[in-house]
């Protein structure tokens, strides 16, 4: 009789220790499966591209030592814009992705696409991430897609990128 | 009568290029600089001899853009106002607007990340217009070539190409305070910025309000 409560105590946390364990067992499993690089501040400045009203650009640097750029390009208008980006789809040697942007509420911004670039003689194979955003138009440039897609993660957050529907 | 000798032109720009003295790094809280961060800045006080060069002596920066002796200002208001609706938590009460050649400042109060620990303090930010072309501001930024530069090591200390017109010097010069005001403010690592790049951010807005005015 005098065991009893003490036994129903023990089970009680014993349960209660188990639950513990298991929320933070969980809560470790989401620490390692979403982890985010950390970016460092590598440069800022105002450039120039025929075509552009002005470009504005920012380098970070990730924590694993690569190189991420970012480029705002600003055009007369939108569809000076978008007639860059298709430009730039030309040049590439694949498009990975084609979609929208959205912003963290879920709302279009404009075209998204994800192309890659093969090695030449000037440049080592990399990607780049765009979208237009009225007569912007945002380059994000980095060799690891991996580290590219964390930043513009991180430094646009945004909802998931949805494909663009095929027409039937 | 013939020009001067070609030997006397080198005098001038080598007496322009005089380093007359060094301040200190406000990078640098009580001599303690990162690494790569120079202790002092130097100071240029003859450069205003080059507006000679060109033939005229109402801009004491130069002005080798061909659009005559323009000189321009920045409104305060309009300054802090776009300061203030981007979020950057700093502002100015004086600002020397750069020439082409040129230098010029701005003194401001706000919270420091970048060397005092968000402490609010006096930040001074410096803009050289005078000492590298476009080619050579692309290099500080790891680019061919730029009209502005805010180098990582040193965010209080940017630089505008010197061979630009006097008006895109000073809308340079504001583009730049953005991004050194947004570093300065925000510490080092990577933080969403105002409209995407807060150098453009507050270059736009300050335009669209009229903030960069003719003398």
């Amino acid at each position: 009789m005098i065991l009893r409560p003490a036994a129903f105590c023990l089970i009680s946390y014993l349960y209660l220790g188990s639950l513990t364990l298991s929320f933070n067992t969980h809560v470790a499993h989401q620490e390692r499966a979403s982890p985010h690089l950390k970016f460092r501040w590598d440069g800022s400045g105002k450039t120039m591209k025929k075509g552009a009203i002005e470009v504005s650009f920012s380098r970070y640097r990730s924590e694993n030592g690569v190189s991420v750029e970012r480029f705002v390009e600003n055009y007369r208008t939108f569809e000076a814009a978008r007639a860059e980006m298709e430009k730039l789809c030309r040049r590439a040697s694949r498009v990975n992705q084609d979609g929208y942007k959205e912003d963290a509420g879920g709302k279009r911004v404009g075209r998204r696409v994800e192309l890659l670039f093969a090695h030449s003689s000037a440049v080592p194979e990399h990607t780049v991430v765009a979208w237009t955003d009225s007569s912007n138009l945002v380059l994000l440039r980095s060799e690891s897609r991996t580290v590219l897609l964390d930043f513009e993660q991180q430094d646009y957050p945004a909802a998931p990128v949805k494909s663009i529907p095929s027409k039937p | 009568m013939s020009g001067p000798p070609v030997g006397d032109i080198f005098d001038l720009l080598a007496f322009a290029f005089v380093q007359t003295g060094e301040v200190e790094n406000p990078a640098c809280p009580n001599g303690d600089c990162a690494l790569g961060v120079p202790r002092t800045l130097p100071v240029y006080d003859n450069i205003g001899i080059l507006g000679l060069l060109s033939g005229f002596s109402g801009d004491p920066g130069g002005n080798n853009s061909g659009s005559g002796n323009r000189s321009y200002r920045v409104d305060l208001k309009v300054l802090n106002d776009c300061l203030s609706s981007l979020n950057i938590p700093a502002n100015i009460v004086d600002f020397k607007a750069s020439t082409p050649g040129g230098t010029g400042h701005a003194v401001g109060i706000g919270t420091d990340l970048f060397s005092f620990k968000g402490q609010n303090v006096p930040i001074v930010v410096t803009n050289d217009a005078a000492s590298y072309n476009a080619a050579q501001v692309g290099a500080l930024c790891g680019l061919p070539s730029a009209l502005g530069c805010t180098p990582p090591q040193n965010p209080y200390n940017n630089f505008t190409n010197n061979n630009n017109t006097a008006f895109g010097t000073v809308s340079t010069q504001v583009h730049e305070l953005g991004h050194s005001l947004f570093k300065i403010t925000s510490g080092s690592n990577l933080i969403p910025e105002p409209n995407g790049e807060a150098g453009k951010a507050l270059e736009d807005c300050v335009k669209k309000n009229h903030g960069i005015q003719r003398n």
